[in-house]
């Protein structure tokens, strides 16, 4: 494939575009098959179509003839209720992963493209088989006699289909046009103007689909002329939209007619008048440069009004949690309007949120209040900003403006440096705390103002970190569609039923996280899928429902999300698991006899525990179980397995919501500064120093009644043999730090809490980490360097 | 068209409230005070909605709010309070006493019109 310089930008519009479109197509088509409806036909059918239209539009010929053959399948079943086959799901998805892999391939010969003609280098892909299949799909069972004769008659009929679904469109756009147009002379509405232009580009794209496909018949210079002058009307309103001038509607009209005529032609086959239609070709004076009127939209009066009333529910909420007396009945009261207002803006799907706060507040559930109210502040806040921006006038140009989607696409290079600019602003605001502290006890006048600036800097730093983080978020429903696919074929490759159910694909994680969890999920999905969910028959043996169902979950625990995969098979033999890891000698013998069946299973996880030896018959998984851990691992996450045999298995990847900064406590341990992350940290507190007792080398204390384990954490540190007993502390009183772990907590003795804040992680050369104990290090204001501790691993 | 009640002490401020919402097609009554309010709220049954000032002489808004919401046929009128900005504190207090929202002045009349049509709406 070759493609001239001017065409460089269709093509990356097309690649875009495309690319978008193919993202769902998967999921339709597995749709498709599952609910043979009718609809979802029309849906896989659409994506072709629009895929058609672009790649026509681009001269990506491939695509054209492969998805054109697809969705001229498609349309038969859609239209004349032809059956749907089991073969068609396996030649749509062939079709899509083809269409696929050629935009690829150009989207990698753009990356490099340097000027001058592009040329993109395609291997045979087996197109042609595939459009043949296309093809034969209903002809081979349909009429089996007749086989040669329609095989010879196909290339024809082909392009004459091409051509009858040119002139079924054009009729169609040539109406839609000319309504528009009527409507627009009553009352010049500027998204008329755009409806038209829209029209225009549709005729455009036609025509040059239609040309690509039958190259050089004998029609096509009719075919040709109306690419033309639909492009000369599509750009003459482009330029009106733009410019805010004065539409030509008489030229308009004009070249419509043009098309009509040239339509007929086509119909009847007879030559067009070429006279005409250069004349109006020619015609350069149809742009005119008066102004439209701007028009007044709507007055923002009722948004105000109802955000004057929204402000003052979120108020009472807040009124109504601090103080518990307060009559809550009133709450309803305030919510009517409040609702009625929500219909007036256009948002009546908020509704019932506001229906289950006063719900919430008139059974005094504060919890869910509060949740709730910060939710629908959230909602309000993004609103406001939404309407804040929108012009109180607005021309024609404005309007196509506002017609662009809502989303914006940022290069990851782009994003990555304003995430570092980030980092270093948080740096800053770190050293002109210290600075402030410092100055405050040297120059006592100048305190509350410095102590002002670095808090609003403070703040700043802070709405800055979380918008520009929260630009790199993506939903991990993303990540989740993939494995639709996956779970299908495999399933199907060992002949096994497996649904794959997801939840929670709203969770939001770090771009860069997402893409590490591509590749520990798609080891857990096949091990649960090959090993984990029983053969069909088998299934039913024990009473299961003989499809297995495949869970991907996740959800938001404090600052972590959980990501898990879960099935309902076989589970993992324990035992086994056990017998095994003492062969591999993974720890002491004596050590892994003693261990609880959770305890033993998180072996799978260890390098090496299964690949010697075929995993299967451990009725269990393995394969690749160390990358999961591995990978979850180098971003700071965790991994746990749990499973109960003959129930299923679940896998729980913790993952740390943000890689960059951490919220932490200062603290002084020994010599030495150390951060601690608050995510594990439950309480700091003192206790007297004749509260701590000993049991067989371990220490412990209570809190609140309850015995907690204490570590020394400077004798771990240092790995020296200091003793607590050496140690003195202020008041005899001791500092503790309380972690809760997952299962129960633990204390560590620090020698003096700092202070708490944001402290930006900076990654350790292995070396330093100190027998794993420290998981980075952070820069202070003062510019020295402090290292985080990991907490989970102290205690091992 | 629906009927209002306007109830303020000031003259000025009736007036204006009352010359925006005829501009909008309201029917318009004035009260000078909460206790006015109450007297001609039982000659107009078919009010559809009370815009109160708070600060009155013989009967302050939010008395005659808590009169108006203890008499059960008035007990779901619509009532907007009209606060002062200087006062933050009248606002939960208007809120407790049983307004379905307050506004503050100066209130912009397109403001006015459309909070009493959200408020009307559905009734």
């Amino acid at each position: 494939m070759k493609f001239k310089p001017e065409e460089i930008d269709i093509l990356r519009g097309m690649l875009e575009e495309s690319t978008e479109l193919l993202k769902d197509l998967e999921q339709k088509i597995l749709l498709l098959e599952q609910n043979q409806s009718k609809e979802a036909v029309n849906d896989v059918f659409r994506v072709f179509h629009s895929i058609k239209g672009l790649a026509g539009f681009a001269n990506v010929s491939i695509i054209v003839e492969v998805s054109h053959a697809l969705e001229s399948v498609l349309k038969k079943i859609r239209d004349e209720g032809a059956p749907i086959k089991p073969k068609l799901i396996d030649l749509l998805l062939d079709g899509g992963d083809l269409c696929k892999f050629v935009l690829q391939k150009i989207s990698t010969s753009l990356e490099s493209y340097s000027g001058g003609d592009l040329e993109v280098q395609l291997e045979d892909l087996g197109e042609k088989e595939l459009i043949e299949q296309a093809k034969a799909y209903f002809e081979r069972e349909q009429e089996p006699r007749t086989d040669e004769k329609k095989i010879e008659v196909l290339p024809d009929g082909f392009e004459r289909e091409a051509f009858s679904d040119f002139l079924d469109e054009l009729d169609e756009n040539i109406t839609e046009i000319e309504n528009n147009l009527v409507e627009f002379e009553k009352h010049e509405d500027p998204t008329l103007l755009n409806a038209i232009m829209r029209g225009a580009h549709s005729i455009k794209g036609g025509a040059r689909l239609l040309l690509s496909i039958t190259g050089g018949s004998k029609d096509s210079d009719s075919v040709k002329y109306i690419e033309k002058i639909s492009h000369k009307i599509e750009d003459a309103l482009q330029k009106a939209l733009q410019k805010s001038t004065e539409v030509d509607l008489h030229m308009i009209f004009r070249g419509l007619d043009l098309i009509k005529m040239l339509d007929d032609c086509l119909k009847k086959g007879a030559t067009p008048d070429e006279k005409e239609l250069q004349s109006f070709l020619s015609d350069t004076s149809f742009v005119g440069e008066n102004e439209v009127k701007t028009e007044e939209v709507a007055p923002l009066a009722s948004h105000e009004a109802f955000f004057n009333v929204a402000s003052q529910l979120i108020e009472f909420v807040e009124f109504l949690i601090s103080d518990s007396s307060a009559d809550r009945s009133e709450l309803a009261r305030i919510a009517e309007p409040l609702k009625a207002g929500l219909e007036i803006i256009g948002h009546p799907e908020k509704i019932e949120m506001i229906d289950r706060i006063v719900k919430a507040g008139e059974s005094g559930n504060i919890e869910e209040l509060r949740k709730l109210s910060e939710e629908f502040l959230s909602w309000l806040n993004g609103k406001e900003e939404s309407i804040k921006s929108v012009p109180q006038t607005v021309s024609a140009q404005q309007t196509t403006e506002r017609q662009v989607s809502q989303t914006v696409r940022v290069k990851k290079t782009k994003l990555d440096t304003l995430v570092n600019l980030v980092g270093e602003l948080i740096t800053l605001k770190n050293t002109v705390k210290y600075l402030t502290n410092e100055i405050i006890s040297r120059l006592p006048q100048m305190q509350s103002e410095l102590k002002s600036v670095a808090l609003k800097l403070e703040r700043l730093s802070y709405d800055f970190q979380s918008c520009t983080m929260s630009l790199r978020m993506t939903p991990i429903g993303e990540l989740f569609q993939r494995y639709n696919r996956t779970v299908r074929d495999l399933a199907k490759s060992l002949g096994k039923k497996v649904v794959l159910i997801t939840e929670g694909e709203e969770v939001e994680l770090d771009r860069s996280i997402l893409e590490l969890l591509s590749d520990p999920l798609t080891h857990l999905v096949r091990n649960a899928i090959d090993h984990g969910i029983e053969e069909p028959d088998q299934r039913k043996k024990i009473g299961k429902p003989e499809q297995g169902t495949l869970t991907l979950r996740a959800y938001y625990r404090g600052n972590f999300v959980f990501v898990e995969v879960q099935d309902d098979g076989r589970g993992i033999d324990a035992e086994k698991v056990r017998i095994k890891a003492i062969e591999r000698e993974l720890a002491p013998q004596e050590q892994i006899l003693q261990m609880s069946e959770e305890e033993v299973i998180q072996f799978i996880f260890y390098p090496g525990f299964s690949t010697a030896e075929k995993v299967s018959n451990l009725s269990g998984r393995g394969v690749g179980m160390d990358v999961v851990k591995t990978n979850v691992e180098s971003i700071g996450g965790k991994v746990l397995v749990k499973s109960e045999p003959g129930k299923g298995t679940t896998v729980t990847m913790m993952i740390p919501l943000s890689l960059m900064a951490v919220k932490g406590l200062l603290v002084r341990i020994g010599t030495d500064r150390y951060v601690i992350p608050t995510e594990l940290v439950k309480e700091a507190l003192k206790v007297p120093a004749k509260s701590l007792y000993k049991y067989k080398d371990m220490l412990f204390t209570q809190i609140r009644g309850e015995i907690v384990p204490v570590f020394f954490t400077e004798q771990l540190l240092t790995q020296s043999d200091l003793k607590i007993s050496e140690k003195r502390f202020n008041f005899d009183l001791i500092p503790l730090i309380v972690v809760q772990d997952q299962e129960a907590p633990f204390a560590i003795i620090v020698d003096s809490f700092i202070e708490e804040g944001d402290y930006l992680v900076k990654s350790v050369p292995e070396m330093v980490r100190s027998n794993g104990l420290v998981s980075g290090a952070t820069v202070m204001g003062d510019g020295s360097i402090v290292l985080i501790l990991d907490l989970s691993k102290l205690i091992r | 068209m629906a009927k209002i009640l306007i109830v303020d002490d000031s003259k000025m401020t009736r007036d204006f409230h009352a010359y925006v919402l005829r501009s909008a097609d309201y029917e318009v009554l004035e009260a000078f005070d909460g206790a006015d309010a109450i007297e001609k709220l039982y000659r107009e049954p078919n009010l559809a909605c009370i815009l109160t000032d708070i600060n009155m002489p013989v009967m302050d808004g939010l008395t005659m709010l808590r009169k108006i919401r203890s008499i059960p046929e008035f007990s779901k009128l619509p009532v907007i309070v009209i606060t002062t900005i200087d006062r933050p504190e009248e606002k939960m207090q208007a809120l407790q006493a049983g307004a379905n929202f307050y506004l503050v002045k100066p209130v912009k009349p397109s403001v006015l019109i459309a909070s009493i049509q959200m408020l009307l709406k559905g009734r």
